[in-house]
């Protein structure tokens, strides 16, 4: 595997630092050689800067890539929003020389320049692709007792003829991460739905966003599971504080836990949930805790 | 040659060449061109009117020869040439060169288009100066017919000719009737298909001019129009269809279920052995008093010689469980509308009975339409055509077994048009079928499978909905049959970027192809219903009827023609991929041409050391004067084509496909008869770059190519000009569209610096 400098976008240092520990304490475990992407900036958000301004779009994305390709590592990101900013960004320079060169020249003007030496991940991806799946169980030391609505989020599948990952309606890498922690990936309907956060819909349109979320969040209900699993930090906001907004605007409540994907394996690492930041989530579910406490 | 008078005729073509071409400034610049005797500009050519100005001025002595600038001459060539020669003159002395499907069609500057077609108009000219008269070669044709297809267009077409000659009908399956004999009801007049069907079938085997072979293909094909040589491979049956009677007792006996008869009605009536099943015990042979078990039986090939092929190969569904959300193949009821038919048709494994997996009657049956038809993302573009109607028909008929039954269509837009239709369709909502329009997002076992969920947009509600059903039907896209594409191929037919078969025209000779002796027709051309598939059958026998029964056809006389300077050293003899030449001794050893075994590649003319061979027509010489005619109007690539490739250009034109107009094409017979000196040639008349575009797949010349393109490449890096070989098939226009871009761009950058350096 190539060397990883690690990109945490906006959401995770800013909202939840716990990813960013679960990640690193993950990362260790599993060898994986990892250094922190210093300088970075905003991906910047896909949904927002690529819609309304191409050029502005690329020259931060690539700054980002640039900085990874100083250090001769490829781009490891956690987020799919910085995923899906940083892998096409990274992809079409590489693919349009024309591009390339307006781009470099804007880079120019700060001493750098896009070469399109390094790849960009996500940590889902990869964590598929090597170790793998059978590895990741043979190296878990506390088998999860758990059944996780998993949310897969958009930008991690989607565009799928870019993303070559397979099934893009009915993917199953992700749920077989899940199931190498020894919990149950339960399927429920809209599974591949919107959480409704991403495109600026949460920004722009909130109720409308909420909406969407409480439909997914009725069918993770109905599905009876003990927590929501994504590897997104914004999806993970989404489903985190948006719960507490639908509480606040509608009165009610589903108190449902949210884990971003690291922090699920951490807790299948050994780790304690207050080491992994789970307890830095808005939504507090004691029987969850005490769940996986009494796991213990 | 002096003294030739040349007319030229350019065509607007309504507006189609009009709107983008000057023509008329061509017609007259080019009138002052050597040899030009007459101009002359119409609205459309190949109207009487326009035909019949040609032959007046042909008459009058004003004209001996003719270039037609119009369409393509894949179009109407053979009708001008027939004019001419009514009109008195050599045929071979009228060409046309196309300034609509590889000019107007293709380039929406009017100026670059215009500065095209006058280069390709002067090319024509200058070539023209150059033509010799030639006579046609004769050539006898075989008074059998091949059809390819036993479903029922392929039935069809063989009945209506075989009352006049000698038919092979050929079919994959083990019966004939194809997809039709799978059908229940055919709407909309819902008689059974079997019953209308099947008589014909029997019709078949029992025509004594009918040769039927199942379980057969096509493995390869020799020989060209009017006389084919065909090769089929036939898979052992291990039951001779002439002895067994289907009385059934082998079946009766046999341990293991081996032997079995496709279904009631087949035809042929005859047994037939599953060898994975068969343990070879032989109690089928001890119970068979006809004595018709071949357990030995093996694979045969069998020779069919042929004037004209018919390829009536049909359709196949798409597998629907690329679209994944609708979970095909993940439970049971979760079926294709091929298997809703099957299951109530001659074919049925149910007792003609309509029941789910658990053997009950499904209450609530959803047919969700185009599946993966209309759809950009996965499966085709195109519209299957026949789904809306026997959806309907379906419908109707889960209505008729259960009329409380609760049946949906869902569906994009219903398409029922045509006579009788709209009123199948009124019917079907009467009756009280429920029709929704929207694509289905999802389709869901739910509840352990118990349930179907159907998720979807009522796109005229402009709501959500989910709705619970017993069965769901898909109807999937169709698209040819396995194999047609390499029948296509093996026939020199091209096919479209939807895998059908092309037309030699869409709308006026929909079941002619590119090559005159192969036809085609039913759903080996597009998806259609079974009345429009007779229709076509019937069309295509009369046009065979018509191909054949002149007995001759006419062989273009553009062939090696071996001059004096030929010293008998037997290279071309060697070199000829399809030995029609043979050195026969007399004054010396001189090579002698079979015409009809040439193929006019012109490998002989490259070839030979003392430059004595040339195709006539295709002179060194003409190729010459045509590409420095071309050139005569300014900077381009000179693209040298096949007939085969030329096809696919003008696929582009009728697609409308836009590509760069520094664009030229000379169709040659083969583009080995190319060589250095003409290549070369092209450069020093001013081409930017040079292409080879090989469309044929005939392995003979193909496997030269790659030497030819180095051998050319180096004899003429002198110019540092580039050049460049491709092969693409007919089907392939995106890609040759492709390619001819990327070469003109960097033919364009080349020129420039160029053009900068002699400023400098």
């Amino acid at each position: 595997m190539n060397k990883l400098s690690l990109y945490l976008g906006c959401i995770t240092p800013n909202r939840y630092p716990g990813i960013e520990k679960a990640t690193k304490l993950c990362l260790e475990r599993l060898e994986i050689d990892y250094a922190d992407l210093s300088g970075a900036s905003c991906c910047p958000a896909p949904g927002v800067f690529r819609s309304f301004d191409k050029a502005t779009w690329l020259a931060l994305a690539s700054r980002n890539i640039v900085l990874s390709e100083e250090m001769e590592r490829d781009v490891l990101t956690i987020c799919n929003g910085c995923y899906g900013s940083l892998v096409d960004a990274n992809n079409e320079l590489k693919g349009d020389p024309a591009l390339k060169k307006s781009t470099n020249a804007h880079l120019e003007k700060i001493g750098k320049k896009f070469k399109g030496t390094v790849a960009v991940r996500h940590i889902i991806e990869l964590l598929y692709d090597d170790p793998g799946p059978e590895k990741i169980e043979e190296m878990v030391v506390h088998p999860l007792d758990l059944k996780v609505a998993l949310h897969y989020g958009c930008h991690l599948v989607k565009p799928s003829k870019e993303r070559e990952l397979g099934s893009a309606e009915c993917p199953r890498f992700f749920d077989e991460l899940v199931e190498a922690t020894g919990a149950e990936s339960v399927n429920y309907p809209d599974k591949m739905a919107c959480c409704g956060a991403g495109g600026g819909v949460r920004s722009a349109l909130l109720d409308k966003s909420l909406e969407m979320l409480e439909h997914k969040l009725s069918r993770i209900r109905d599905a009876d599971v003990d927590c929501i699993v994504n590897a997104c930090p914004f999806c993970h906001l989404q489903f985190d504080g948006g719960q507490v907004e639908i509480e606040e605007k509608r009165g009610i409540k589903y108190n449902i836990p949210v884990l971003h994907y690291s922090q699920l394996l951490g807790l299948a690492f050994g780790y304690l949930p207050e080491e992994l930041g789970i307890d830095l989530n808005l939504v507090t579910n004691e029987e969850f805790l005490l769940k996986l406490k009494g796991d213990r | 040659m002096s003294g030739e008078k040349i007319g030229v005729y350019l065509c607007r073509c309504g507006g189609n060449i009009g709107d983008v071409v000057d023509v008329e400034a061509i017609a007259d610049e080019v009138s002052g061109m050597k040899g030009v005797a007459h101009t002359n500009v119409q609205d459309y050519l190949c109207s009487s009117a326009g035909q019949g100005q040609i032959e007046s001025d042909i008459k009058e002595g004003l004209i001996d020869r003719v270039v037609i600038g119009s369409c393509s001459p894949k179009l109407h060539l053979e009708t001008f040439r027939a004019m001419a020669q009514k009109a008195g003159i050599n045929p071979m002395l009228l060409e046309i060169t196309n300034i609509r499907e590889q000019c107007s069609w293709v380039h929406e500057d009017p100026e670059e288009a215009t500065r095209k077609a006058r280069g390709l108009v002067n090319g024509a000219v200058s070539r023209m100066r150059n033509l010799e008269s030639l006579n046609p070669i004769i050539k006898d044709v075989k008074d059998r017919v091949l059809v390819v297809g036993g479903g029922i267009a392929g039935i069809t077409a063989a009945l209506e000719m075989a009352d006049d000659r000698e038919v092979v009908l050929i079919e994959r399956a083990p019966y004939i009737g194809g997809q039709m004999i799978g059908l229940s009801k055919t709407f909309p007049t819902l008689d059974c298909s079997q019953c209308i069907l099947t008589p014909k079938m029997v019709a078949v085997f029992n025509h004594p001019n009918i040769t039927l072979y199942t379980q057969t293909e096509v493995a390869s094909v020799d020989g060209n129009t009017g006389d084919y040589s065909v090769t089929l491979r036939r898979a052992p049956r291990y039951v001779d269809i002439e002895t067994c009677t289907s009385c059934g007792r082998c079946a009766a006996k046999c341990p293991t279920d081996a032997i079995y008869l496709p279904f009631a009605q087949a035809i042929p009536q005859a047994y037939i052995i599953d060898r994975e099943l068969c343990i070879e015990c032989g109690a089928c042979e001890k119970a068979c008093s006809a004595g018709a078990i071949r357990l030995d039986d093996c694979e045969e090939e069998i020779q069919v010689d042929c004037g004209a092929i018919t390829i009536a190969t049909g359709f196949e569904s798409i597998d629907p469980s690329i679209i994944e959300e609708y979970h095909y193949g993940d439970h049971p009821d979760i079926i294709t509308a091929i298997e809703f038919e099957e299951m109530i048709s001659a074919k049925s494994k149910t007792g003609m009975r309509l029941q789910k997996a658990d053997g009950t009657f499904p209450e609530r049956v959803a047919f969700v339409l185009c599946v993966g038809s209309r759809d950009f993302n996965r499966g085709n573009k195109h519209c299957s055509k026949v789904c809306c109607i026997y959806s309907q028909k379906q419908a109707q008929l889960v209505l008729k077994m259960k009329p409380d039954a609760g049946v949906t269509i869902f569906y994009i837009d219903m398409r029922s048009a045509g006579r009788r239709m709209e009123e199948f369709y009124q019917h079907t909502q009467e009756i009280g079928v429920n029709f929704v329009r929207g694509r289905v997002a999802e389709v869901n076992p739910l509840n352990g499978g118990d349930t179907l969920q159907v998720r979807y947009e009522d796109t005229l509600l402009g709501v959500i909905g989910e709705a619970e059903f017993d069965m769901v039907v898909l109807c999937p896209s169709l698209i040819p049959s396995k194999g047609s594409r390499e029948l296509a191929d093996q026939l020199g037919v091209p096919v479209g970027g939807d895998g059908f078969i092309e037309e030699k025209h869409v709308k006026i000779d929909p079941v002619n192809t590119l090559n005159q002796g192969v036809f085609v027709a039913g759903c080996a051309v597009g998806p259609k219903d079974i009345h429009d598939s007779v229709t076509e059958a019937i069309g295509a026998a009369h046009k065979i009827h018509q191909f054949l029964g002149i007995g001759t056809i006419s062989v273009s006389p553009e062939k090696p023609v071996i001059s004096g300077a030929c010293d008998g050293c037997g290279v071309c003899v060697e070199e000829c991929p399809y030995g029609a030449l043979t050195m026969v001794s007399g004054d010396g050893e001189k090579p002698v041409l079979d015409p009809l075994s040439c193929n006019a590649c012109g490998i002989c003319a490259a070839v030979c050391p003392e430059g004595a061979v040339e195709i006539a027509n295709y002179t060194r010489e003409q190729l010459k004067a045509q590409a420095e005619g071309i050139l005569d109007a300014g900077m381009g690539v000179i693209v040298y084509i096949d007939p085969a490739a030329y096809a696919a250009a003008d696929l582009a034109g009728v697609n409308r496909t836009q590509y760069s107009p520094l664009i030229r094409f000379i169709q040659v017979p083969s583009i080995h008869l190319l060589d250095a000196d003409i290549v070369g040639h092209a450069f020093e008349s001013g081409a930017g770059g040079v292409m080879l575009i090989e469309g044929t797949t005939d392995e003979a010349l193909t496997s030269r190519s790659k030497e030819l393109y180095s051998r050319l490449k180096k004899e003429t890096k002198a110019f540092k000009l580039p050049i460049r070989y491709s092969h693409i098939e007919t089907a392939q226009y995106e890609k040759l569209m492709n390619l001819l871009n990327v070469f003109s761009e960097q033919v364009a950058v080349k020129a420039a610096k160029k053009g900068k350096k002699r400023e400098e």
